[in-house]
């Protein structure tokens, strides 16, 4: 089978990739189509209802469409979760790969470090970040990727551990092979498929951070914006009913953190080895 | 509530914390190690902190005496807190004045860090507790059930429903609760119980329901999707079909025999879950306005009282490399193959 | 004749995959009488185990079953396959019980031995738990496990293979069912655990008048203990006869397939004679150290050649949690070009880690390994890679040793990448040259190098193996267990290979293998390891028939040969020594 049939059996993981794409698409290319202003305030046309005066889901506090900040906000958001998660998974590749490989204190000490790491809620360690460096688009990718490498620094670790003992990695070692060569040629092809799946998954949980931090009010500053921000906003007119602040940005989380999900389980499937060599 | 645990269990391997205690060596060396482990995470953490003190905006100095102190003021202070030594002398000052309790001074709340900690840690512990044993309540038989219906329906859409929950952010499961079930329904309040005591805050346990049911959820969508796999794997065992070729009813096998086997992975996993949780709390606590750790947290994020904000991440860090042991060594008890070398 | 206890009619089951429907088990018909035992063999995929679990209806619920298997319960027999899960819940235990391969695992971790075999009196007999548990130990002595009363509060872990299999053997008898299913009992175990598990059911059987279906694939098993045997390939029973008629003079093609590709058990002299004074031993022979064990003073036909191999007072450790454990203590080999030495051992002998210290995977904590005169553990850099060029290694477990995301071709042809040819690396064109000449001597078309290792059989793989290891032609071959992976025709496949191959290329092989059929069939000259200690070596001929030590005379006796009346023979002989040894140690 296919790598791209064995994908498509898991329905959910289709369902998913679509979802995601839609969304991307909503975000990047709808302001195209539906252009709106996102910078100057409209205090005269503030908390409208979805519906009036040609605003499909409303404005918000401020005068501005929702629908289209929806799509402004969706680009923040997928833009740092993906570069964030990206440069986690790169950070956390290649420590835990030095640290799986070389093992002995070299892999004691690394893993404490991650240990230590870990030990810090990073909801907690983002927020004093951001009380330190002023909170920009550039600097939430890197501060996010700095406190969410650590998991698959872990992960990676032991994916490097097991293949490292594997009868074909043994083997070549006893054929005379460097451990560059072993490295390259044995060890990174066979975990690529952990890395990429948790790469997906990485993404989502960055996507869902950057949330957390806009929603406590720490995150990117006005006028940008993101949906977590857009939820922040939106909570103090909770209570006279202002639905429509809350539920878009709100499900828009929801659904990409999801479709992530969903694409993820669904590689996994493609990605795992042990049932096809079966 | 995020990160520190990939969103899937079999993607960490819910074994994998298991620690190889299988190995002979006993009890008694395997708690050695751990608790030697606990103590070099600790001291790692007290380093990234005393970092994270030194990298403030104009350095410890203005940390603590505010943006608005005067040159004189922070050269004063610098001085008699011997900022003016060398680097690693203040870290070991640092660690020695933590370990004595000492977390400095408050610039907002006239009170010390550690008493403004220690008013607010147990009313957090009590809410962390309640979801987590809530969520617990529901997760294992839920994660039970779906790995003795696997791949039928009913299992499937949990796993979908597990997802789903798992993605949706805290605080807007908050407001989504706080809609529906006290500004729609009214059936509970929207603002959690204030006051100084934990006992104080049991005293109204109607606003804590939405606190404690927000904090759950979570909490229960990842570990039934642990207890599921780790039950599954169990079920696949050799000693389920020796269980089940001697008469013993398939309940009584699940009962019996693999509930027990399949939670003690997941008992380790609850260690290394703590973060996370602690993550949430800070959430909640601001959404529902409950007034604990995280709620002093955010209030301090949000005024820069950078002592406060250190304090709390020293002492939760330090909360959960604590509790992570804990964890470890009951799933170690759980065991026999590493209780053996206890007597 | 006695009732029948099981009997299966027409049996059919198939399993629903991916790929559709796949037959496992194709109409078969089997009666088991009291009190007899009889053997189901066949090679992997013949429907054997299926069969097995179908009779306490333990098939998973993919599978699809037609037909009845029907068990006798007081004067009815009842069928399995139309049977409730309640109903069936009372079967199993009660009327039919099972004993399955992997002791290791067929117990519950995180319950004690008497509250397992407890549990299995209680789900049919209503009886308080402390009665269950005196039961329980009852059961355990008469499995014969040792001190009873204290093992009962024991966790599965503290006991060995063998005695674990003894406590599932006491959960099976436990309601004392007519028939016991045991699915390759003792498949799991080393040769003497095997031999003393089939004594123990052999006298259950026989005190209890219960009948034993015994599903395996060893036909010395069957020899020792079947009354019966069914033969089965793809499903169907081919043959089905008493056990002698079978064995010694079989009707059909395939059971004399199987029967040839036996690897000849060392002959049966070896086993009736008690350690043998006809081979000159040497004074002061019971250590290991001193100069008797060293294999050159034999004679072989390779002595007076290059010697590839030597390990000088070799001592192996590996670290458990920081503590050192010694596996090998002070070992002497030495292979010469063209000869094959035999390294044998029970499991934990250290045989697999003197393997790994020959490939310079593992420093010697004490003495020297020498490859071609150089020692490897001194070896560093480009002068280490050459040396190993030299060495080509084979391991266990065909689905592990090959990289599964790269094709065949470029597996082989790892040996050549690494240090190409006369010292140049090889064009392409070269490197598939040579792949084709090496699949084409492993007897694979040269289309197999495009393919990925899942595409081919177990067999095949061990194959793609040897090739990979004999790219470079080395000089010497460490070869790990290579076929205890494989069925005997495969195995036998596999073997003819390696040996026309090293007829042809005369490298020498450390041949490591627990399988003294195989060493015997194979090797010029053998050593018998034990908890990491050489017990003795020698030319294998003279070891196998006039064993000096004690301990190969009872390990050559354990192994099985598939002949009933030379293995009761076989069998006397090994009690003889067995108990000839307890009555010299309590002297």
């Amino acid at each position: 089978m296919t790598a791209l049939r064995r994908f498509a059996t898991n329905k959910l993981a289709v369902v998913g990739a679509v979802a995601l794409a839609i969304l991307v698409l909503f975000a990047l290319l709808g302001p195209l189509v539906y252009p709106t202003e996102q910078v100057a305030t409209d205090l005269g046309a503030a908390n409208l209802p979805p519906g009036v005066d040609g605003h499909p889901l409303g404005t918000d506090a401020l005068g501005y469409d929702n629908l289209g900040r929806l799509m402004v906000a969706g680009r923040v958001s997928l833009l740092v979760g993906v570069l964030a998660g990206a440069l986690a998974t790169v950070v956390g590749t290649l420590w835990g790969a030095v640290a799986g490989y070389v093992g002995g204190v070299v892999d004691a000490v690394m893993m404490r470090v991650v240990d230590a790491g870990i030990a810090i809620p990073a909801i907690f360690l983002l927020l004093v970040l951001s009380t330190i460096v002023r909170p920009t688009v550039g600097m939430m990718i890197v501060v996010l990727g700095m406190v969410s490498w650590l998991v698959p620094a872990r992960l990676i670790r032991a994916e490097a551990l097991s293949v490292r003992t594997r009868d074909y990695v043994v083997a070549a070692r006893a054929m005379g092979a460097t451990h560059r060569r072993t490295v390259l040629s044995h060890v990174i092809p066979n975990t690529v498929g952990t890395v990429v799946v948790n790469a997906t998954f990485q993404v989502a949980d960055a996507i869902l951070l950057v949330a957390y931090i806009s929603f406590l009010g720490m995150g990117i500053q006005p006028p940008t914006t993101d949906w977590g921000a857009m939820l922040n906003d939106g909570i103090n007119y909770i209570y006279q009913g202002a639905w429509w602040l809350i539920l878009p940005p709100g499900l828009a989380i929801v659904v990409v953190v999801c479709a992530l999900n969903f694409v993820g389980d669904g590689l996994r499937d493609v990605v795992d080895v042990k049932g096809r060599t079966a | 509530m995020t990160t520190a645990i990939p969103a899937s269990p079999a993607g960490s391997g819910v074994a994998a914390p298991g620690l190889a205690t299988s190995q002979r060596g006993g009890f008694g060396r395997f708690l050695v190690r751990r608790v030697l482990q606990a103590l070099a995470v600790i001291l790692v953490v007290s380093v990234i902190v005393f970092a994270l003190l030194h990298a403030l905006p104009g350095g410890p100095a203005r940390g603590v005496l505010g943006q608005q102190a005067t040159p004189e003021q922070v050269a004063a202070f610098e001085a008699a807190n011997g900022l003016d030594q060398p680097v690693v002398l203040q870290y070991l000052s640092f660690l020695g004045r933590s370990l004595t309790g000492d977390l400095g001074e408050s610039y907002l709340l006239n009170q010390s860090v550690a008493d403004a900690i220690g008013l607010r840690l147990p009313k957090t512990l009590l809410l962390t507790g309640l979801s987590l044993v809530a969520a617990v309540i529901i997760a294992v038989p839920v994660g039970v059930y779906q790995a003795v219906r696997r791949n039928r329906a009913v299992d499937y859409w949990l796993s979908t429903l597990a997802i789903v929950a798992y993605s949706t952010p805290t605080f807007f499961l908050g407001m989504l609760l706080i809609l529906l079930l006290s500004q729609g329904a009214g059936l509970f309040p929207a603002a959690a119980p204030q006051g100084n005591g934990v006992l104080e805050v049991l005293s109204q346990p109607a606003g804590l329901v939405l606190p404690v049911l927000t904090g759950a959820v979570p909490i229960v969508a990842t570990f039934s999707r642990y207890m599921r796999s780790s039950t599954l794997d169990n079920l696949g065992e050799d000693y389920v079909r020796t269980a089940r070729a001697k008469g013993t009813a398939y309940r009584d096998v699940v009962v019996r025999h693999v509930l027990r086997n399949s939670l003690t992975p997941v008992v380790a996993m609850l260690g290394y879950y703590l973060p996370v949780m602690f993550g949430g709390a800070l959430v909640v606590e601001q959404l529902f306005n409950y007034p604990g750790m995280g709620l002093l947290f955010w209030s301090a994020a949000q005024s820069s009282d950078f002592p406060v904000l250190l304090g709390c991440v020293l002492v939760i860090s330090v909360a959960t490399v604590m509790g992570s042991l804990l964890a470890d060594v009951v799933q170690a008890l759980l065991d026999p193959r590493t209780r053996g070398g206890l007597r | 004749m006695s009732e029948v206890v099981l009997r299966i009619r027409d049996l059919n089951v198939t399993f629903a995959t991916d790929a559709g429907e796949v037959p496992a088990v194709r109409g078969i018909d089997l009666e088991v009488r009291r009190g007899r035992v009889v053997a189901l063999v066949g090679e992997s995929g013949s429907g054997k185990s299926v069969t097995s679990l179908s009779v306490l209806g333990l098939l998973p619920s993919t599978a699809r079953i037609t037909g009845s298997v029907a068990l006798a319960d007081g004067g009815t027999l009842r069928d399995v396959v139309t049977a409730a899960e309640d109903q069936l819940v009372d079967l199993r235990g009660r009327v039919a019980s099972m004993v399955f391969q992997e002791p290791m695992t067929a117990l519950n971790p995180t319950m004690t031995l008497g509250d397992q075999v407890a549990e299995a009196v209680m789900n049919h007999e209503r009886v308080p738990r402390a009665v269950a548990r005196e039961r329980a130990v009852g059961l355990l002595r008469s499995v014969g496990i040792p001190d009873p009363e204290s093992r009962a509060r024991q966790y599965p872990h503290e006991l060995s293979g063998g005695q674990r299999q003894r406590v599932v053997i006491a959960i099976a008898l436990a309601c004392e069912p007519r028939l016991i299913v045991a699915d390759e009992p003792t498949t799991a175990l080393d040769a003497t655990v095997q031999a003393e598990i089939l004594d123990l059911l052999r006298e259950l059987v026989a005190e209890r008048d219960t009948a034993l279906l015994l599903v395996t694939h060893n036909m010395g098993v069957v020899a020792d203990i079947a009354d019966e045997v069914a033969v089965m390939s793809g499903g169907r029973i081919v043959e089905h006869g008493l056990v002698e008629q079978v064995l010694l003079d079989p009707a059909h093609e395939y059971t004399r397939t199987l029967l040839d590709a036996v690897p000849a058990a060392p002959p049966a002299s070896a086993a009736t004679r008690a350690p043998s004074l006809s081979r000159p031993v040497p004074t002061g022979s019971t250590g290991s150290t001193g100069s008797i064990n060293d294999p050159e003073i034999s004679t072989g036909s390779a002595s007076g050649r290059e010697v590839v191999l030597d390990l000088r007072g070799v001592s192996l450790d590996y670290r458990v949690q920081g503590r050192h454990v010694r596996a090998v203590e002070s070992l002497d080999l030495t292979v010469r070009a063209g000869e094959m030495l035999g390294l044998v051992g029970e499991s934990g002998s250290g045989k697999s880690t003197a393997g790994r210290a020959c490939l310079g995977l593992l420093a010697p904590s004490e003495g020297e390994v020498l490859l071609l005169g150089a020692s490897v553990a001194r070896a560093r850099g480009r002068a280490r890679r050459r040396l190993l060029a030299d060495v080509g290694v084979v391991f266990q477990d065909p689905g592990g040793s090959l990289d599964p995301r790269k094709v065949v071709g470029e597996s082989i042809a790892e040996p050549l990448a690494i240090h190409g040819r006369d010292g140049r690396r090889l064009s392409a064109t070269e490197r598939r040259a040579r792949v084709g000449e090496l699949l084409d001597a492993v007897r694979l078309p040269a289309g197999a190098a495009r393919r990925y290792p899942h595409e081919f059989s177990g067999g095949q793989r061990q194959r793609i193996g040897l090739a990979r290891a004999l790219a470079l032609r080395p000089r010497l071959l460490v070869a790990d267990e290579p076929t205890s992976a494989l069925d005997v025709s495969v195995q036998a496949e596999v073997l003819q290979v390696l040996r026309d191959l090293h007829a042809e290329l005369g490298f020498g092989c450390l041949f490591i293998s627990h399988d003294l059929g195989v060493v015997h069939e194979l090797t010029d000259r053998v050593a018998v390891l034990r908890s990491g200690r050489l017990v003795e070596s020698g030319p294998t001929a003279e070891v196998f028939s006039a064993p000096r030590e004690q301990y190969t005379a009872e390990l050559l006796a354990s192994v099985p040969t598939p002949d009933p009346g030379a293995q009761r023979e076989r069998r006397e002989a090994r009690l003889r020594l067995v108990s000839g040894a307890a009555s010299g140690a309590a002297r």
